[in-house]
């Protein structure tokens, strides 16, 4: 039986970037994603991401090396390297957070969109959306009808800022 | 998809899937999350999908209004948002019976609400006052699929008696879903 979990642990898979970098992990480090895990599940050891580039998938992997190590004396040390990895720009969430929803793994999602909300939070439409890239459309009579519907949430000081 | 570094970017925000707009939306207090409705309109109705709302001080405490607008904010909110699948509600304020919140909610106004899809409802910091037993009693009649009502009573400000007469109270208020269960 011991030597069974052992032979599984070593278990390799490949993952394939979208810019064709390929990066050798552990299985049991993969399968914490759930798309990477339904196509292991399927005999698949060669995993080809055509969504997710090189830069996030290096971070990711990072994340999911540190989570696969999970235990209760190093829960702090987690903590701040969780910390550590969503200190970063806006277009690097982004990037993650489209990475982490292809490769279906929950708990990075919810952990960066709770970084993105919190700091997107107090912030006025106008720097939103500079942060989210968004073209407005609306003309400006447009614009004044939507603000006046919602007066309240519109009221006040907001932070211009776009870090 | 291009290898231009600021291009990509672009790319992959306005690809995200609805579900991560939906993530960081419902992480976002609601007034923020209502702020986003002018970014584009695309944005317009986002938050307003959201299957998850949670109601709390924030949403009325700077203002100071009364139990009449909180019940009336909370009905307007639960029904422009069409996809609701689970409402949190917060805090109450401690203020005096208001007698226009009661007849608010007793008004033809709210005959035609439906939840269709409200599954889970989680009300905190409940005393018996009556414009919450009525907006208890109109949430259990209008939501058919509604499986839990968790009822979080305010133990610090209410006696046993008042906690019992408020549990045979719920028990009689009709339950438009035959699986519904009211936990207290």
């Amino acid at each position: 039986m011991a030597s069974t979990t052992e032979t599984k642990q070593k278990k390799m898979l490949i993952l394939k970037s979208a810019d064709n970098d390929e990066f050798e992990i552990e299985e049991s480090v993969g399968v914490q994603s759930e798309t990477i895990k339904n196509l292991v599940e399927d005999g698949f050891t060669f995993v080809p991401l055509p969504n997710v580039y090189t830069k996030a998938l290096i971070k990711i992997i990072d994340y999911l090396k540190k989570h696969a190590n999970k235990t209760d004396s190093n829960d702090e040390e987690i903590k701040t390297f969780d910390k550590d990895f969503v200190n970063t720009t806006f277009d690097d969430l982004f990037e993650l957070v489209s990475a982490a929803n292809y490769l279906h793994i929950s708990c990075l999602m919810n952990m960066l969109c709770q970084t993105i909300a919190d700091r997107i939070k107090d912030k006025s439409p106008e720097a939103v959306r500079k942060i989210f890239h968004i073209n407005c459309d609306y003309t400006p009579e447009e614009e004044a009808k939507i603000r006046k519907a919602n007066a309240q949430a519109f009221e006040g000081q907001f932070d211009e800022s776009l870090d | 998809m291009t290898e231009v570094p600021g291009g990509r970017t672009c790319d992959i925000i306005s690809n995200l899937p609805g579900d991560v707009i939906n993530v960081i939306l419902m992480c976002l207090p609601l007034q923020d999350a209502v702020r986003t409705s002018v970014l584009s309109r695309k944005w317009r109705y986002n938050w307003a999908k959201l299957p998850k709302l949670t109601l709390d001080h924030t949403l009325w405490k700077e203002t100071k209004q009364n139990i009449f607008h909180e019940v009336c904010c909370m009905l307007c909110l639960i029904r422009s948002s069409p996809n609701l699948e689970e409402i949190e509600i917060k805090a109450f304020n401690d203020e005096e019976e208001d007698l226009c919140a009661q007849e608010f909610l007793e008004a033809q106004y709210y005959a035609d609400i439906k939840l269709d899809r409200l599954r889970k409802i989680k009300l905190k910091q409940i005393s018996g006052k009556m414009p919450e037993m009525k907006l208890i009693k109109l949430l259990l009649a209008k939501s058919p699929m509604l499986e839990t009502m968790l009822i979080e009573p305010c133990t610090k400000h209410i006696s046993t008696q008042i906690l019992i007469d408020m549990m045979k109270q719920v028990a009689k208020y009709e339950r438009a879903s035959p699986r519904a269960e009211v936990i207290f």
